[in-house]
């Protein structure tokens, strides 16, 4: 029942199980190679996409995702907005995405440590949480931003997309990107297998009823 | 130049004079800072002078520097009387020559900074050429000495070639080895043995390489970026080379700035083909900024996804009693084994008392990607009716508990959590995290 959750919701992957892409991709890999020398960008993009794909990452990313969620199902109260609880296990699920990294990339690092600050923030009794200093919106300021090249505008927003990549620069950048977009695929797969899951365990009055 | 033929004394080839300078090479490379500039100058005049002479004349002078001994070693002052008409004892001279550079290359310790080179030719040319920090001097030496290695030699020293060979063999190995490993993704025209007309420009453009990577900023619009770049350009070397050895192709403006501006416009060319790959749809894009489009696009929208996925688990959440653990009896993810699967499938026979099991031994059989039609037949039916009663099993489970743990531990891999042996469950997964 589960095991073929994944290929169909699979919206990226081709029916074919991570394994086969897996050796199509580093067959197409040797031959780029064959092409040009190995370059270290290839082999940042060949680590990063398969290391979202292995057997081993996604267990280990469901197990401790089940274990995540299972916590915050505890601590929630059922009272609470279902909005909030949607926030809070997106966040959970992100930093269990960022755990899962163990620390190799930037994005996950950032993460991970928003969590800490955000509780020493507490502690503290800080100002709250996104006091960024917003960019003055005069005109004049409006106007350089604009004028950059269009492909600047965009990196730029990439950085903003991905956590921590504000200020990084343009190869590091896309390579947490190819990173951030990976990790980001296998996260959907698995939360969407799991969401399956549970609806179709849900009680069955609500579900599957046959005439 | 007269220079070269003090070289036919060597080789016969130019391709062993290339191995042979390949194998002074690492001698070369190595850190000779404690070599003073003038005396090779002196050297050099000397070589012009003992060019005719036919052999190598060594020469163990132990009042210069050990490097200038060896260059004099080479060429002999002509008031050298010891070795002198040495055809008979040409193979002595070849082999304490020999026994020189690899005392050369004893004393010195790891490559650096070149200051100079008396064996200075093609393959020295790449790279301890374009690491010497703008040592003109050496520059001119280096493409004198570049014209010796590039000429060819007689055949005579046949002897000295086979024994050379050998060790040279070992040493360029050596040398390829050590020197610069190419940074991500540079093609291989870069720090090849170029021809000799490269290597002085090379030398003096070179030096300033860095320098002018910080003086581009000034010229170029994303500063940020260029001292940025300068800094990944030197974190990816060995530490005791500072820079990118590039190459400029034929046909190409060889100006230092437009060299790097090239390697930088290359790496992110690379990486933005990389992100083509792996973002779905980019192939009939075309261009940096409709791919940083469609980038742009597939994040949102995967973010998006993430959001409308919690947001459907936490209403699943509040709706189901969540005992999850039959249901993580099956790894979330498709690609599980078949004996794990059967393991499992062993173990929840036990747990759901057996008459359970059918249902779910359609899962491991079902390897098809239709994920709903089982879901959808008949047995989902009984599996729905099935599952909440499991929650009458949770007390019963400690009775299995017993006999069921090792499947269970085996299980805990694929993502299977037990209630009942919970302390050790958190603990695995602890241990994971």
């Amino acid at each position: 029942m589960v095991d073929s959750l994944f290929p169909t919701i699979d919206t990226t992957d081709d029916v074919a199980s991570p394994e086969s892409r897996r050796k199509r991709r580093r067959i197409s890999e040797t031959s780029k190679e064959a092409a040009e020398s190995s370059s270290e960008a290839q082999r940042i993009n060949e680590e990063s996409s398969k290391r979202w794909r292995t057997n081993r990452v996604q267990q280990i990313y469901a197990s401790k995702l089940i274990e995540a969620l299972r916590r915050v199902r505890q601590r929630s109260n059922d009272a609470g907005k279902i909005t909030s609880v949607a926030r809070e296990i997106r966040d959970t699920a992100d930093r269990v995405l960022a755990a899962s990294a163990r620390g190799t990339s930037r994005w996950s690092r950032s993460i991970l440590a928003a969590r800490v600050r955000a509780c020493l923030k507490k502690h503290k009794k800080a100002k709250s949480k996104g006091t960024r200093k917003p960019r003055k919106d005069t005109a004049a300021e409006r106007r350089r931003v604009e004028k950059l090249p269009a492909v600047e505008r965009k990196l730029k927003i990439l950085g903003r997309l991905v956590p921590g990549c504000r200020k990084v620069d343009v190869p590091n950048l896309l390579d947490e990107a190819s990173d951030y977009i990976a990790a980001l695929e296998m996260q959907v797969r698995a939360m969407e297998s799991l969401a399956e899951l549970l609806a179709a365990a849900a009680p069955p009055s609500t579900t599957l009823t046959r005439p | 130049m007269d220079n070269e033929l003090f070289m036919n004394a060597v080789a016969s080839h130019p391709s062993e004079m290339t191995s042979l300078s390949s194998f002074t090479s690492p001698a070369a490379m190595l850190n000779w800072d404690s070599m003073e500039t003038p005396h090779p100058l002196e050297e050099q005049s000397i070589i012009t002078r003992n060019v005719s002479k036919d052999c190598f004349f060594l020469e163990k002078s132990t009042e210069q520097s050990f490097f200038g001994s060896t260059l004099s070693s080479l060429v002999s002052p002509p008031s050298d009387s010891s070795f002198s008409g040495g055809v008979a004892g040409e193979n002595y001279v070849i082999k304490e020559l020999i026994g020189n550079l690899g005392n050369v290359g004893d004393v010195y310790g790891a490559p650096a900074n070149i200051s100079g080179s008396c064996y200075a030719t093609p393959m020295l040319s790449s790279p301890p050429l374009d690491a010497f920090s703008g040592d003109s001097r050496f520059a001119e030496r280096a493409a004198r000495f570049s014209c010796l290695g590039s000429r060819s030699f007689n055949g005579r020293r046949n002897g000295l070639v086979a024994e050379t060979v050998s060790i040279n063999g070992e040493l360029t190995r050596v040398s390829s080895t050590s020197g610069i490993k190419p940074p991500a993704g540079e093609s291989s025209r870069k720090r090849k043995a170029k021809s000799k007309e490269n290597s002085p420009s090379k030398a003096s453009q070179s030096p300033n390489l860095s320098k002018k990577v910080e003086e581009k900023e000034d010229s170029d619009t994303k500063r940020s970026r260029k001292s940025e770049e300068n800094g990944e350009k030197t974190k990816s070397l060995d530490p005791y080379k500072d820079f990118i050895h590039v190459r400029a192709r034929r046909g190409q403006a060889t100006d230092s700035h437009s060299l790097a501006e090239r390697v930088r416009r290359e790496k992110i060319s690379e990486r933005m083909k990389l992100l083509q790959d792996l973002v779905p749809g980019c192939n009939k894009v075309t261009g940096k900024a409709l791919m940083l489009d469609e980038i742009i696009n597939y994040v949102q929208s995967l973010q998006r996804q993430v959001e409308f996925l919690s947001m459907k688990l936490s209403s699943v959440n509040t709706r189901l009693d969540f005992n999850m653990d039959a249901l993580m009896s099956k790894d979330i993810f498709p690609s599980s084994n078949n004996q794990q699967v059967l393991q499992l499938e062993s173990s929840s026979d036990i747990l759901l008392a057996g008459h359970h099991s059918h249902t779910l031994q359609l899962n491991p059989n079902d390897s098809s990607n239709n994920i709903m039609n089982p879901m959808e037949t008949s047995e989902s039916r009984s599996f729905n009716s099935q599952l909440p009663t499991l929650n009458h099993f949770t007390d019963s489970i400690s009775q299995f508990s017993t006999f069921s743990e090792d499947d269970l531990h085996s299980i805990i891999h694929m993502g299977f959590a037990q209630n009942r042996p919970s302390n050790q469950v958190p603990s695995h997964m602890k241990a994971e995290l």
